[in-house]
């Protein structure tokens, strides 16, 4: 090993009280910088992930109207549209009438001939056939709020009232039957209901029409438009890719933040190994006197800084990667000391290869940049003004 | 040719005010003898130090020139200002600037290791000397591990190391009490005359400069010959 590195983990691994706090300090720094950047970016890819596959996976309407004077049959014979249905969709509150627990769940009403479609009868498996005045819950609500067939429960919604803009109104339905599906537009806190009861209960309010289409979305969508000019039309790839790009733009935003943050801790960085190699300043001076040129002090103090940050990274790379593998524990242990409840939204934390390379290299990079500085500010100076004697 | 020769050596540095300049050195001539020793004594703040640094290339001088075997070093690069303080000039410094992070071995071995020397080689050189200093039992100390003698006499072996021709030496035995003091003075000259080395010397200690073969005295920024 040459002379150059031999000095720079000499240095970087100085037993001195002082140098090793310093180098220390900076160590777990960059650790610490690298155990945020790799714990971020694995959480965002996580929830975006889980994000992105229930949009791809939405199994829903192509289209959706509301304010329509169109009727299904009419929408029907517009060139692209499959098929159109009525349905309704609300949120209401479910309580079981013994234990008095409740909970909230998004209710949507079709007519029996919907969910006979074949997109829907595909991935809908009903226990029994859903009668229309009936409720119809997810096994989900059922094995969670003990409810069995038959039982009659207390269904809570908002409907327009006369005086008021929306009214309580409580309704006692029978729970006819339970479904189970794959479908991401009927989860585990969808309940359904038939058409007819349902605008019994709340009149024309939240209802809506909805769409599905054989050839192009957008297309379908203008000729729906000119037939029906004051109807509201919501495209829901249109309405995916919106939420996508968000999802994006936060992706980056995050990175955003997370290099500022990287930039604060190389300023601190920067600062530090100044601070390093200020006290060094008489031995780098000294070993000039000896016969090393000034490229050679630079290089030693430049590898000491690299040193430490490689030492820094590895440490974050481990602690990273571990925590990220361990999230769920972690967001568990989070819970139980901030009395949150983030640990019930599960997802699976990730980061790639690349991703982790990416981020090593440039806080290396980065860190190189700045120690660089530091150095050459420090060993601009002639050694005389380094080296103080008291001999005079 | 000379080690090191010293012609119209002039140094002055600003005043603290930024106006004017004040003279610590004017055209001082200076030329020691190869193999002998050489010392320059006079009172604190005179400018023996600041001599001393620019005969050994570390300070430039205002005005002059400082030659080294004929080649004037002011005219020189960095890399080879180095270079030539590698090989042909060793240093000992009052606070012996040893450094701390490595033993005393490593210490000694440091100027053959600049000069990109094999690490057996290095450490059989390195062995010698401390060995005619008295230091084998101290070789893997640390130098916050030994006394200011022994310090110091591992700063004179590392000045040694790379056998150089001329050896600088600046208040060698300055912060040391006098008995270490004493034995570092035996132990600097008979170093130097068994390995024959040229000594340039800078102390205020008169009975530590009269053991040199010449001394001379530094005041009112002249250089005026006092013994030999």
């Amino acid at each position: 090993m040459s002379f150059r590195f031999k000095a720079a983990f000499r240095y970087a691994f100085s037993k001195i009280r002082g140098q090793r706090t310093a180098a220390v300090m900076i160590t777990l720094g960059i650790a610490a910088g690298i155990i945020a950047m790799i714990m971020v970016s694995s959480i965002m890819n996580g929830l975006q992930g889980a994000q992105i596959d229930r949009l791809r996976n939405l199994e829903s309407y192509d289209i959706v109207l509301e304010n329509t004077v169109l009727t299904p049959g009419q929408l029907e014979q517009i060139a692209g549209v499959d098929k159109a249905f009525v349905y309704g969709e609300t949120a209401v509150l479910i309580t079981d009438k013994d234990s008095l627990k409740s909970v909230s769940v998004r209710l949507r009403a079709f007519s029996p001939e919907t969910l006979r479609y074949k997109r829907l009868a595909e991935n809908l498996t009903f226990s029994d056939s859903l009668d229309d005045g009936g409720l119809c819950l997810s096994t989900h609500i059922m094995s969670s709020l003990r409810f069995l067939r038959g039982d009659s429960i207390e269904v809570t919604f908002l409907r327009q009232g006369k005086k008021a803009a929306v009214v309580p109104y409580t309704a006692e339905i029978n729970v006819d039957s339970a479904y189970v599906s794959t479908l991401s537009s009927f989860s585990s806190s969808t309940a359904l209901m038939g058409l007819d009861r349902y605008v019994e209960i709340m009149g024309n309010k939240d209802i809506y029409t909805g769409i599905y289409c054989s050839t192009s979305v957008s297309k379908t969508a203008e000729l729906i438009r000119e037939a029906d000019p004051q109807a509201v039309i919501t495209q829901w790839p249109e309405y995916n890719r919106t939420i996508y790009s968000a999802l994006m733009l936060e992706k980056a935003m995050v990175y955003v933040f997370l290099s500022f943050i990287f930039l604060i801790i190389c300023v601190n960085l920067r600062n530090s190994t100044g601070r390093l190699i200020d006290a060094r300043r008489q031995e780098g001076a000294m070993l000039r006197a000896l016969g090393a040129t000034r490229k050679d002090i630079n290089v030693i103090f430049m590898s000491q800084g690299i040193i430490l940050c490689t030492a820094g990274e590895i440490l974050g790379a481990l602690i990273g990667l571990l925590a990220v593998n361990n999230i769920q524990n972690i967001l568990v242990l989070v819970d139980a000391v901030a009395g949150t409840s983030i640990a019930s939204y599960r997802f699976e934390a990730f980061i790639s290869a690349g991703e982790t390379c990416a981020i090593l290299a440039g806080v290396l990079l980065t860190a190189t940049l700045f120690t660089y500085l530091g150095c050459r500010r420090t060993f601009r100076s002639e050694i005389m003004e380094v080296i103080f004697n008291v001999s005079d | 040719m000379y080690p090191i020769e010293l012609r119209k050596i002039t140094k002055s540095f600003k005043n603290a005010s930024g106006n004017g300049e004040l003279l610590i050195l004017d055209s001082i001539d200076l030329c020691p003898q190869v193999g002998k020793s050489t010392a320059i004594i006079g009172k604190s703040g005179t400018g023996k130090s600041t001599l001393l640094q620019i005969a050994g290339g570390l300070d430039a001088p205002t005005s002059g020139s400082v030659f080294c075997n004929g080649t004037d070093l002011g005219t020189l690069s960095d890399s080879k200002k180095s270079l030539i303080r590698n090989r042909n000039m060793g240093f000992v410094f009052q606070n012996n600037m040893l450094l701390e992070d490595f033993t005393a071995l490593e210490n000694v071995m440091i100027p053959a290791m600049i000069a990109g020397k094999g690490k057996k080689e290095c450490r059989d050189r390195a062995l010698e000397l401390l060995e005619k200093l008295g230091l084998t039992d101290r070789l893997d100390h640390l130098p916050g591990q030994l006394s200011g003698g022994e310090r110091q006499r591992v700063a004179i072996c590392r000045a040694l190391m790379n056998s150089p021709e001329i050896i600088f030496a600046d208040e060698p035995t300055g912060s040391l009490d006098e008995e270490n003091a004493r034995e570092v003075e035996n132990m600097l000259f008979d170093i130097v005359s068994s390995e024959k080395k040229t000594l340039l010397l800078v102390t205020h200690n008169i009975d530590f400069a009269n053991r040199c073969d010449m001394v001379y005295r530094l005041s009112n920024r002249k250089l005026t010959l006092e013994k030999g």
